[in-house]
């Protein structure tokens, strides 16, 4: 029996139109929707006004004056790396936005990496961060017996590559870190290939390395198009 | 029939829906393996996805960057915890969704109402066989009037594309409302077009 009032189609049928015109429905919705149209004339002309409605809103919107977002990536990988540093900051004070835990699983915890941090954090330019978690992961590698740091027990996980007796602090020029298990294997090959050098590591992938370059910032960027390298960042210049 | 045609349409984009759930579980696994470089990717498609979104929330340029800059950190912090219940594009979207009525509040910006969206458009701009610029014209005038809630169903849906479900899950608020909200609003919508909207087809 066809159907030539709207005003008495169900009121559950109609209000999906909007979802059915954008091919959005699932299979029983639009089921509900199809079925009804085969015997309804005028929500069938509701379709093809809602049609038009929803070409106009696309087309208002895509023409409509909005907020360019600037693409700052170099700038917020920075502040990720300082965030990453800063994790237990994170956890512990990050205001919840109903949808996350707030007690995430794999957040690092690593008090010492993270006071060193504070103390030398001055972020006003990329260099800085840079340095400022160098000098942090120096810290952990040189102080591993502290009172909140690493333990004997622990010390373990702290995998210093290179001999005690390397000032660190001098011979690195820059930090790297990989995905996590990326074997060293698979590393060596890369770095031997832009003359990196790993003077020191930590268990969270991350490397303190020497690279014997005239052009530290192009091996850098090199290395950054490597798929198993996450991050490559230059320290101790500008 | 429109159901014919829609049946058809749905039944052809399935492997293409199995395609994209597939690339997009191999995207959270870089993602949560803290690949930069695909975090890199998800970076400038958001860019300019969430450029429209978080404007229609927030005017100030700095506040929607601010808006999406932070939601960008949350996806980096939180991504290990995305347990996969909705879909990558909800979740994040969700976030920028709170972040940007957060930041909506703290700098007062007027807060839509539930009767906006049954203020009139003026007669005068009614009348028939109107230019598609003023067509345009007036549609974002009755946009613009109509409360936020239910300005951004419309955009998620006609837009975005976004399953009233998803967007009950950004707006955090049952389906029902979502329904509600759209019927509303396009009554405004049409109201204000007159007889015109046609003309788009």
């Amino acid at each position: 029996m066809e159907n030539n009032n709207p005003t008495t189609c169900d009121e559950h049928v109609t209000k999906l139109i909007p979802w059915f015109v954008t091919n959005q429905l699932d299979n029983e919705d639009l089921h509900l929707v199809s079925q009804h149209l085969e015997t309804c004339n005028d929500c069938n002309e509701v379709v093809d006004e809602e049609r038009a409605l929803a070409a106009a809103v696309r087309h208002n919107c895509s023409t409509k004056t909005t907020v360019e977002i600037p693409s700052k990536w170099d700038e917020f990988r920075a502040n990720i790396l300082n965030s990453d540093t800063n994790n237990i900051e994170v956890s512990e004070h990050q205001e919840s936005d109903g949808i996350i835990n707030p007690t995430p699983s794999n957040v690092i915890r690593f008090p010492v990496l993270h006071r060193a941090a504070q103390k030398l954090k001055q972020p006003k330019t990329l260099g800085y961060i840079a340095m400022a978690q160098a000098a942090a992961l120096v810290a952990v590698i040189s102080i591993p017996n502290t009172t909140s740091g690493p333990t004997a027990e622990n010390s373990a996980e702290y995998n210093t590559l290179s001999s005690g007796e390397v000032n660190i602090s001098q011979q690195a020029n820059a930090i790297i870190q990989v995905k996590p298990g990326t074997a060293i294997e698979t590393l060596e090959p890369i770095f031997a290939e832009n003359n990196v050098k790993i003077i020191s590591s930590t268990s969270t992938s991350a490397y303190l390395v020497n690279i014997s370059s005239d052009n530290v910032q192009d091996t850098v960027v090199a290395l950054r198009q490597n798929d198993k390298i996450t991050l490559a960042e230059p320290i101790g210049t500008e | 029939m429109n159901g014919m045609r829609q049946s058809s349409m749905n039944n052809s984009n399935v492997e293409n829906l199995a395609f994209a759930k597939h690339s997009e579980a191999a995207l959270i696994k870089r993602l949560c393996e803290k690949d930069m470089k695909a975090f890199e990717e998800l970076y400038e498609e958001y860019r300019k996805k969430l450029s429209h979104f978080i404007s229609g929330l927030v005017n100030k340029p700095q506040v929607v960057e601010e808006v999406f800059n932070d939601t960008m950190m949350v996806v980096w912090q939180k991504i290990n915890d995305f347990a996969g219940a909705s879909k990558l594009s909800t979740w994040i979207y969700a976030i920028a969704y709170r972040k940007a009525i957060r930041a909506r509040t703290k700098i007062d910006e007027p807060v839509g109402n539930e009767n906006a969206a049954m203020q009139d458009i003026s007669d005068n701009e009614t009348e028939d066989n109107l230019e598609q610029g003023q067509l345009n014209r007036i549609l974002s005038k009755a946009l613009e009037k109509l409360s936020y809630e239910h300005r951004m169903v419309v955009n998620m849906t006609y837009f975005e594309g976004l399953h009233y479900r998803d967007i009950a899950e950004i707006m955090e608020c049952p389906v029902d409302t979502v329904k509600t909200r759209m019927f509303h609003a396009k009554r405004h919508l049409k109201k204000a077009l007159g007889g015109n909207i046609v003309d788009w087809l």
